[in-house]
């Protein structure tokens, strides 16, 4: 369920501080923290003041930038944004994966930048092309890191229930429909 | 670049194997036209840098808030995957608490 209440930049950053530092406290051995990070997460509107504004930010400027004053392009790169978003998200998305999902999204974006501006520097001095190779090789880094870290969360952090029937051990994510014939 | 001290000579100077040489261009009409193209070619170079540098504050200035919104998401599945109760074993991979 999407938070429908945006939230203003000074809550942004009180969850940004607190979540860092029960995170700090779970990674220095602190068992305590991570029964309040599970609370954290699933306190309505918490997960949703990580990245919406941001992403957005980031949406309109590097379309602005990629399609320049071509209302058109504009409009085609947003559909495609609105596919791979959904292609990505699948049919329940946690709220975590949402955010996640946006990131990827974006970073996608900032690849085709990156690559569009070196293809068209076609007579940039050395210098220049060099820094729109090191651009390039860094956002095609940063997109694979999102994928897989969306990939990580989505294969370790959703809850699954283990069953055994006849033997079989059969796994269930929290969202699957379980087959009616399993044993 | 330039004229000489008694201003007849349009000169340049280049490096060579590291050490700088002063190349004698040209008098006259030649020294006039010779340090025209130049300071036109100084002038490219120096259009060039400026739109350069310029594009990299306009990269620098959209990569921002993509670099915030990284270290958000990057938090925000940290603190996931230590919800579901795993442990990162220096920062490689992520492995279930034991216990």
């Amino acid at each position: 369920m999407a938070d429908t209440k945006t939230p203003t930049a000074k809550e942004t950053r009180a969850a940004h501080t607190e979540l860092t530092n029960l995170a700090e406290r779970a990674r220095t051995g602190d068992e305590t923290a991570v029964p309040l990070i599970r609370e954290f997460l699933q306190r309505p509107g918490a997960v949703g003041a990580f990245g919406g504004d941001l992403a957005e930010q980031v949406f309109v400027s590097m379309t602005k930038s990629i399609a320049g004053k071509n209302l058109g392009f504009r409009e085609d790169v947003r559909c495609k944004l609105d596919r791979l978003r959904a292609e990505l998200s699948g049919d329940n998305p946690t709220p975590v994966e949402r955010v996640l999902v946006e990131r990827v999204v974006a970073c996608w974006l900032q690849v085709q930048d990156a690559e569009l501006r070196a293809a068209q520097a076609t007579d940039a001095s050395i210098k220049q092309a060099d820094f729109h190779q090191r651009r390039m090789d860094a956002t095609n880094r940063r997109f694979l890191a999102a994928v897989k870290t969306l990939a990580l969360v989505r294969k370790l952090a959703v809850p699954v229930l283990q069953v055994n029937i006849a033997k079989k051990q059969v796994n269930v994510a929290a969202n699957a429909v379980v087959p009616a014939t399993v044993g | 670049m330039g004229w000489d001290k008694n201003g007849r000579y349009y000169t340049r100077s280049k490096r060579v194997n590291g050490r700088v040489v002063r190349e004698y261009v040209g008098g006259g009409r030649v020294g006039e036209l010779v340090a025209r193209m130049d300071a036109i070619k100084r002038d490219k170079r120096e259009t060039e840098r400026q739109c350069a540098r310029l594009e990299r504050e306009e990269v620098a200035e959209l990569d921002a808030p993509l670099v915030e919104l990284n270290e958000l998401a990057d938090l925000l599945a940290r603190a996931a995957l230590l919800a579901a109760g795993y442990v990162q074993h220096n920062r490689g991979a992520w492995r279930k608490k034991r216990g």
